[in-house]
């Protein structure tokens, strides 16, 4: 009788043992701590910031090394192959994974999502922001992957997207603007405002910002295709549209950990040296012959300029402690499109004859503008005879001068890379024919302002005009087409 | 009851006829008296046991014929009675392995002869003798084709235990272990690498007084029934449980530890404090001129005074800071027993306090382990509890800490040769070593990371078993065994807020403060093992026997984290996360896994010499996809005893063995679909986290979901033989094995274009191919002496066979421009480093600003990570009471990473760095850029001969990883070591006294761990066995800075009642 009802006992463990290990027993792979869809206002701040991360982080750097606003200090190593342009597919090789597989990504599913709910002021947003994202990879890459792009999770599921002519990303580009600035805009709620960190959820910033894209798409083919940026411009100003008057700009860095300016965050916070970035002699050198207050912004600590490319310069013959420090705050704005660029790109379209209205007027605001960013009063550089006077009588040439001297001191360190870019279109600052540094001391006889190759540039005297393609696409993408030159131009760069 | 009944009512019957026999047992080994050996006639229950004096008096029939003298340990006799009233018997210990039992896969225990696949038993005589805290490490050396290291030297860390090499990229390459029959947790209490912690693995919290036996089990032939977890080989451990006995059993063991540091990095004698061969006072190495032994001023100016100091080397400076360690254990167990029931309960508790300077490098474990039988007629229970509450805390090395000042081992590195490190022990009183006035900015007084940053953990865990045997027939039972192993740990970090005094030295230097840090983590992991079996043994007829098993398991993992910190406090010295004015962050992460599977083993022997074993298992794992979620493998071996068809001279055992297995592995969760998560955006070096501005954000998961993934498979072929001859003075066991991994379960990076970054995909094929040899002798054996040497030889050959397609290496761990990667056609794990760029000709390119030499992007080899073979020799001496041992290990070939040289180079310490007096020099037969290059004309050549001399401007430079790309070579060195691992010396407190006293047994026991270390003269730095990443594959790669490893001495006494 025990012996039956033990073994009554075992069969019915068995028993409870088996049925619990039916298929649903199995069935708790769904992972508890993601989610498999969001909304537009959860996903549309994740490729801002993503943006933000890349083009006020080390895009940042690479343009503040290029447009030679400072340089490697002599007493430590981060950096020296920015300023020998040396640069390898590994070495910004995360920025594009953050482009593609982040900011892009996430404001693509933005889209998607925003399209299905028929949100159209989102679609709008996201679609201005990857425009701005897919130009700053044709403007850093020349041709990128863009039709097949971003489809590694759709129906197709292509992990090997083509590479694409960076003029058809552009056309392709400013048509999408085009039907999503016809759009009408969508009421939000507070949650979708408060998830603009840009605008606020201001539908009319944004018209102005995607206009002002234009605008700069449109000035960028200016040498290429010439007849194209005038229709284009000549339409835009016929159609009535504003442009942005106020920073198109990330400003909630606040001074903490993970929160922080990106720069500042990787640059400062995070290294053990925290003073790689020295004031370029370059820069230096101009704002002290102009007498230009913004230097004690622009300078953080020291008396001395560094020489670009001057990291080899031994120590004794400039004492590291003397050379300027690049001012960096954790709290400095990612500027996407400021006002200044807005009113330079108008004054500058303007001049070209192809947009009405006062240049001067505009290029006046802008230096004032950039001034008043540091609290400080322009009206003596810009008035007659000051130092920033606008050539109103001046040909075409010598305003665009004006202008792109105007852009290249108040995007410093700011908007570094967008610079790198206009500098490779308008060929201003203009080239100088004698290094700052010689025989072991500054040259007296070097001018400030103009561009010096590196003293230590490895590509025989040209200048780095892109990055090279990244290591993940060289190695992995089966369409990939051949890896390019750092010296190589980009498809607009003809002036 | 009735048990008893039954065994009373044969004594009585025994009492009816009279014949008594009496006599002593002794034993053959010392000669002494043998309590408790069991002496009964043989075909009866009549019997009884030996007395404390070994006497025995037993009343038997006058039919009886023969006496059956039976004693754990030693060989059984048997004695014909005849007209004899006195027999005395001298019993010899039984020599181990030839009718030896294994425990073997699902704890099913079969005789040794039976087998056709390795399974290496240690006893627990090792353990005792070597007095480990951590048990794992009892197995360094003692079993052929298996590496035992310890990462580090902090008490508590980890123990990396590899069976038959790594096959295995994704990073799981530990063994399973079991604990009486139910699988453990094993992970790391620090899971991250990158912490710079390392609290230990789990397997170690086993107190090792309570293992009675350790198996190891290597191929896929003896694992395969354990299913995916067992893909990595088994490391069986049997717990001791109560015996027959007509007492309760106390033993009591107590030791005494002291540590000392094995190696510190070598360090040049001739420069010191000072860069670019400028003496300053400021500076943080030894890049200044040679000293002079002149007493100067020096530091930091304080209050209007400044110390003095001679300009001379303080030769110890690194050594003194260290102290000795200390470590006390002590366990005590009481068992006991019946014939119905047993068990066993113990408290062992060990406390070890490490050799920084305070007690920031702690830890404590406190065990308690209860196991119980109680056997019916039918129905055995078992039960084994064990509670272990482990608490330590530590200070970041490697490449933790999230600060300079939070990681140790890098400031003390770098101090200048001249420079006293104990002198700066007052931080707080001492003016020039306060945080204000230390002497560099570019670093802080080590003392105040020992005493202000630090982490420290708690963890409590219960495992154990409890399973119910019955028994149907005589060949045919079931058993149920539910075992649950369930850990809570707490984890607490945190760094002192850390300002300057406005005006102080280091504000003026604007050197980096910290707002202070407090994190808190918590981690839940439940493991629950089932398993239903049905064994079966019988005779089908005089030759052939048929046993086996047949089985279902389950298998749960359950794990669950909260992490919280906050980044800034307000309150000194307080460490609660309300302490902050800025938001907290807090992340939550859960996970659960669920496997089942059947499995069947099938025991075929014949006539008691050949044997066949077959096993197969079919398993569901939740982690794969659904519909496509199981797999199955089968394993056949083979065993045949040619000593039992054909008489061989001398050979007492010839066994010749075979194995065929496959293991599968299956995947972590969550890898087969793609998900949205709380976005945190890279940066270098640091993140964007959300949120922002009040704004929480979503995003796209980076890596795309494979929902077509499969199980890895290793497939593996062994061969062996087991021979023992010259009356069991020699024994050899052989194996080869070929062992194949395929279908590696890898995240692999996909061109980002495609919106996604990464993929878990199956790829890749890697293969290990070795021979073992465990070789025991026993040259001298007399009455008194004995002599034991035990060899342990082990090669084994690594390689990659496949790799994803269109893709031939795979990058595994990186530091600076060194990486180790996975090449096909090459063993696992090569290491490489930028080389020399170089002319048309061959010339060496230099810099011509600066004349060092110019490096290639394109990295070279220089070895890969593997040892060309492992040799460990024991010899045990045993002379009466005394027994001396002494066991060393040989490993030559292979390489690794030293970031301890690299941070040596930098700061001038290294003893390579005084290279040709430091006096400017040329690099041989280099080459520099020719300024006036014309690339259109043929006549002007791109390289002319160098005439820049690396002067003492550029010197440091010149040895500087990164301004000198080609000296990351320097950091890669030989990984070769000879270890001194232990020396023992015994003493068996003699019984005659003892007894005296009531004690049954006693010893004491002098060891001496890891005594000496020899390695290459290019590694002058660190013990080749550190690292500081992690306890697997990666591990291999090197170290990052760790601190050093420890000598250890120990007295240990050991007590039976």
């Amino acid at each position: 009788m025990k012996k039956i009802k033990i073994l009554y006992a075992v069969l019915l463990s068995i028993a409870l043992l088996f049925t619990g290990c039916t298929k649903d027993w199995l069935d708790v792979n769904d992972d508890p701590n993601k989610t498999t869809v969001a909304t537009p206002e959860l996903t549309f701040p994740s490729g801002v910031m993503a943006l933000a991360a890349n083009v006020g982080g080390y895009y940042n750097l690479i343009g503040g090394f290029w447009s030679q606003y400072w340089s490697q200090s002599n007493s430590a190593n981060q950096y020296k192959f920015l300023d020998q342009y040396q640069v390898q597919s590994g070495d910004f090789n995360t920025e594009w994974r953050e482009m593609y597989a982040a900011s892009l990504s996430d404001l693509n599913y933005t889209i998607v999502e925003a399209e299905k709910l028929g949100n159209n002021s989102y679609l709008l947003m996201a679609t201005v922001m990857q425009v701005y994202g897919y130009q700053l990879m044709v403007d850093l890459y020349g041709d990128v992957p863009y039709f097949d792009a971003l489809q590694g999770d759709a129906d197709v599921q292509n992990f090997n997207p083509a590479f694409d002519d960076g003029q058809a990303v552009y056309d392709d580009l400013m048509a999408r603007l085009d039907a999503a600035l016809a759009l009408v805009p969508t009421q939000l709620t507070e949650a979708q405002e408060n998830a603009d960190l840009i605008f606020g959820g201001d539908m009319d910033e944004w018209v102005k910002l995607g206009n002002t894209l234009k605008l700069k798409m449109y000035m960028r083919q200016m040498y290429v295709r010439p007849s194209l940026a005038q229709t284009g411009i000549e339409a835009l100003y016929n159609s009535g549209a504003e442009f942005i008057a106020q920073d198109a700009a990330i400003t909630s860095y606040i001074n903490q950990e993970y929160k922080d300016n990106p720069l500042y965050a990787s640059n400062v916070r995070k290294l053990n040296v925290g003073t790689n970035l020295r004031v370029s002699a370059t820069l230096f050198r101009y704002l002290e012959g102009n007498s230009d207050p913004r230097i004690d912004h622009y300078v953080g600590s020291g008396t001395n300029p560094m020489p670009q490319g001057g990291f080899n310069i031994p120590t004794p013959q400039l004492d590291p402690t003397t050379v300027c420090v690049f001012a960096q705050s954790a709290t400095d704005p990612v500027y996407f499109i400021s006002e200044i660029e807005s009113y330079l790109l108008q004054a500058e379209a303007i001049a070209a004859g192809w947009g009405t209205g006062d240049d001067k007027a505009l290029y006046d605001a802008a230096i004032t503008a950039s001034f008043a960013r540091y609290g400080e009063g322009a009206s003596s550089f810009i008035a007659a005879g000051g130092a920033y006077e606008y050539p109103t009588a001046g040909t075409f040439e010598q305003k665009q001068e004006a202008i792109m001297m105007a852009k290249w001191v108040a995007f410093a360190g700011s908007q570094s890379i967008e610079m790198f870019f206009e500098t490779n279109r308008t060929h201003y600052p203009t080239v100088s024919n004698v290094p700052s540094w010689a025989a072991g001391a500054y040259n007296d006889s070097y001018v400030g302002g103009q561009l010096t190759y590196s003293l230590e540039g490895l590509t025989g005297g040209d200048f780095p005009n892109r990055l090279i393609y990244p290591q993940d696409e060289v190695n992995l993408n089966t369409n990939f087409p051949g890896q390019t030159k750092v010296t190589d131009k980009i498809w607009w760069d003809t002036k | 009851m009735l048990f008893v009944c039954l065994a009373m009512l044969g004594i009585q019957l025994v009492n009816a006829q009279q014949k008594t026999i009496t006599g002593t047992v002794t034993s053959s080994e010392d000669g002494m008296s043998l309590p408790g050996v069991s002496v009964a006639v043989k075909g009866t229950t009549v019997g009884t046991i030996t007395n404390i004096n070994g006497q025995y008096s037993l009343g038997v029939s006058a039919d009886a014929q023969t006496l059956v003298f039976s004693f754990v340990g030693m060989k059984t006799q048997e004695v014909a009675i005849g007209a004899m009233g006195v027999i005395d018997v001298v019993l010899e210990p039984e020599v181990i392995g030839v009718d030896e039992v294994v425990v073997t896969a699902i704890g099913i225990s079969r005789s040794q002869k039976t087998i056709g696949y390795s399974a290496t038993n240690v006893s627990n005589e090792t353990f005792e003798q070597q007095s480990h805290t951590e048990a794992m490490y009892a197995l360094q050396g003692r079993v052929a084709g298996v590496t035992v290291s310890s990462s580090g030297g902090a008490p508590g860390a980890s123990t990396k235990v590899v069976i038959r090499g790594y096959s295995s990229l994704k990073g799981n390459n530990n063994p399973l272990y079991v604990i009486d029959g139910t699988p453990i947790d094993n992970s790391q209490r620090v899971d991250d690498y990158r912490d710079g912690i390392d609290f230990g693995n789990r397997a170690n919290d086993i107190n090792p007084n309570d293992i009675e036996s350790m198996t190891v089990l290597k191929g896929a032939a003896a694992t395969a029934l354990y299913g995916p977890r067992g893909a990595n080989g088994v490391i069986m451990i049997t717990t001791k449980k109560g015996k027959i006995k007509d007492k309760i059993q106390v033993e009591f063991s107590s030791s005494a530890t002291v540590t000392d540091v094995l190696r510190l990095p070598q360090m040049q004698n001739t420069f010191g404090q000072g860069w670019s061969g400028l003496w300053a006072d400021d500076e943080n190495g030894s890049w200044g001129p040679k000293m002079d032994g002149v007493v100067r001023t020096w530091g930091n100016v304080v209050n209007n005074s400044q110390q003095t100091k001679a300009f001379a080397p303080v030769e110890d400076n690194l050594y003194e800071f260290y102290d000795y360690g200390t470590q006390f254990n002590n366990s005590l167990s009481l068992s006991g027993g019946n014939e119905t029931s047993s068990f066993y309960l113990s408290y062992g508790n060990s406390t070890a306090n490490g050799i920084l300077p305070t007690e920031a490098d702690k830890n404590k474990k406190n065990t308690l382990n209860f196991s119980g039988t109680t056997k019916g007629k039918k129905l055995t229970a078992n039960t084994s509890i064990n509670y272990v509450n482990r608490k330590g805390s530590g200070i970041p090395d490697g490449i933790g800490g999230r600060n300079s000042a939070a990681n140790l081992f890098s400031e003390l590195l770098q101090i200048p040769r001249d420079v006293s490190i104990v002198d700066m022990k007052d931080y707080t009183n001492n003016p020039f070593n306060t945080l204000d006035s230390y002497f560099t900015p570019y670093a802080f007084n080590p003392y105040y990371a020992v005493n202000e940053n630090q982490t420290e953990f708690d963890e409590n865990r219960i495992y154990g078993n409890i399973s119910f045997d019955y028994k149907f027939f005589d060949w045919l039972s079931a058993m149920y065994r539910v075992g649950v192993d369930a850990s809570s740990f707490n984890r607490k970090d945190w760094e002192a807020i850390m300002k300057f005094t406005p005006g102080s030295v280091q504000d003026s230097k604007k050197v980096t403060e910290n707002p202070g840090y407090v994190k808190e983590e918590t981690r839940n992991t439940t493991e629950i093992n089932q398993d239903f079996l049905v064994n079966f043994d019988k005779d089908i007829n005089a030759d052939f026997n048929l046993n086996g098993t047949l089985g279902f398991s389950s298998y749960q993992r359950d794990y669950r984290r909260l992490t919280a910190e906050a980044n800034s406090l307000v309150i000194p010295y307080f460490y609660n996360l309300g302490n902050t004015d800025v938001e907290t962050t807090s992340e939550t992460y859960e996970s659960t896994k669920r496997t089942y599977g059947y499995f069947g083993t099938v025991n075929l022997g014949y006539k008691d010499f050949a044997f066949l074993n077959l096993s197969a298992r079919q398993d569901y794992s939740s982690t794969l996809p659904k519909g496509d979620n199981s797999f199955f493998y089968p394993a056949a071996n083979v065993s045949f005893l040619l000593n039992e068809v054909i008489e061989i001279p001398y050979i007492d055992l010839f066994k010749i063995r075979g194995g065929w297995g496959k293991a599968g592995n299956d995947a972590d969760p969550y890898l087969l679909d793609a998900y949205m998560e709380g976005t945190s955006i890279y940066l270098p070096f640091s993140e964007t986290q959300f949120p922002i501005g009040g704004v929480g954000a979503f995003e796209k998961q980076d890596r795309i979901g494979n929902p077509e993934l499969k199980p890895e498979i290793t497939t593996e072929t062994e061969i062996g033989f087991d021979i023992r001859g010259f009356n069991n003075r020699v024994a050899l066991d052989i194996a080869y094995y070929n062992r194949t991994s395929d279908g590696q379960i890898l995240n692999v990076t996909i061109p980002p274009s495609s919106g996604f970054s990464t993929q878990t995909i199956n790829l890749g094929e890697i293969q290990n191919k070795g021979i073992e040899l465990l070789a025991t002798v026993v040259p001298v054996k007399t009455k008194d002496f004995k002599w034991d040497l035990i060899v342990n030889f082990t090669k084994n050959k690594n390689e990659l066979l496949s790799l994803q397609e269109g893709v031939d290496e795979l990058i595994l761990q990186s530091a600076y421009d060194v990486e180790m990667v996975a090449k096909v056609g090459e063993p696992v794990g090569i290491l490489r480093a930028p080389d020399y760029a170089r002319d048309a000709d061959g010339h060496i390119i230099v810099s011509a600003s600066t004349g060092i030499p110019e490096g290639t992007t394109e990295k070279t080899d220089i070895g890969d990570i593997h040892a060309d073979y492992t040799l460990g020799v024991s010899n045990e001496l045993t002379y009466k009471n005394f027994g001396l041992s002494f066991s060393i290990d040989y490993r030559p070939g292979g390489y690794f990473y030293s970031g301890t040289a690299d941070l040596h180079y930098f700061v001038g310490n290294a003893t390579q760095t005084t290279f040709n007096e430091r006096q400017p020099f040329i690099v041989p037969n280099s080459v520099k850029p020719n300024p006036y290059y014309d690339e259109s004309d043929p006549s002007s050549p791109e390289y002319v001969e160098n005439d820049v001399a690396i002067d003492m401007t550029n010197l440091n430079a010149y040895y500087y990883h990164s301004s000198n790309t080609v000296a990351n070579r320097n950091r890669v060195i030989p990984k070769d070591y000879f270890k001194l691992r232990s020396l023992t010396l015994s003493y068996k407190l003699p019984k005659e006294y003892l007894q005296k006293i009531m004690i049954e047994e006693g010893s004491i026991v002098l060891t001496g761990n890891n005594l000496l270390l020899w390695t290459p003269k290019e590694n002058n730095f660190v013990d080749p066995e550190s690292t500081s990443y992690g306890n697997d594959l990666r591990g291999e790669f090197g170290e990052f800075r760790t601190g050093p490893t420890v000598r250890s001495f120990t007295a240990s006494l050991r007590l039976k009642f």
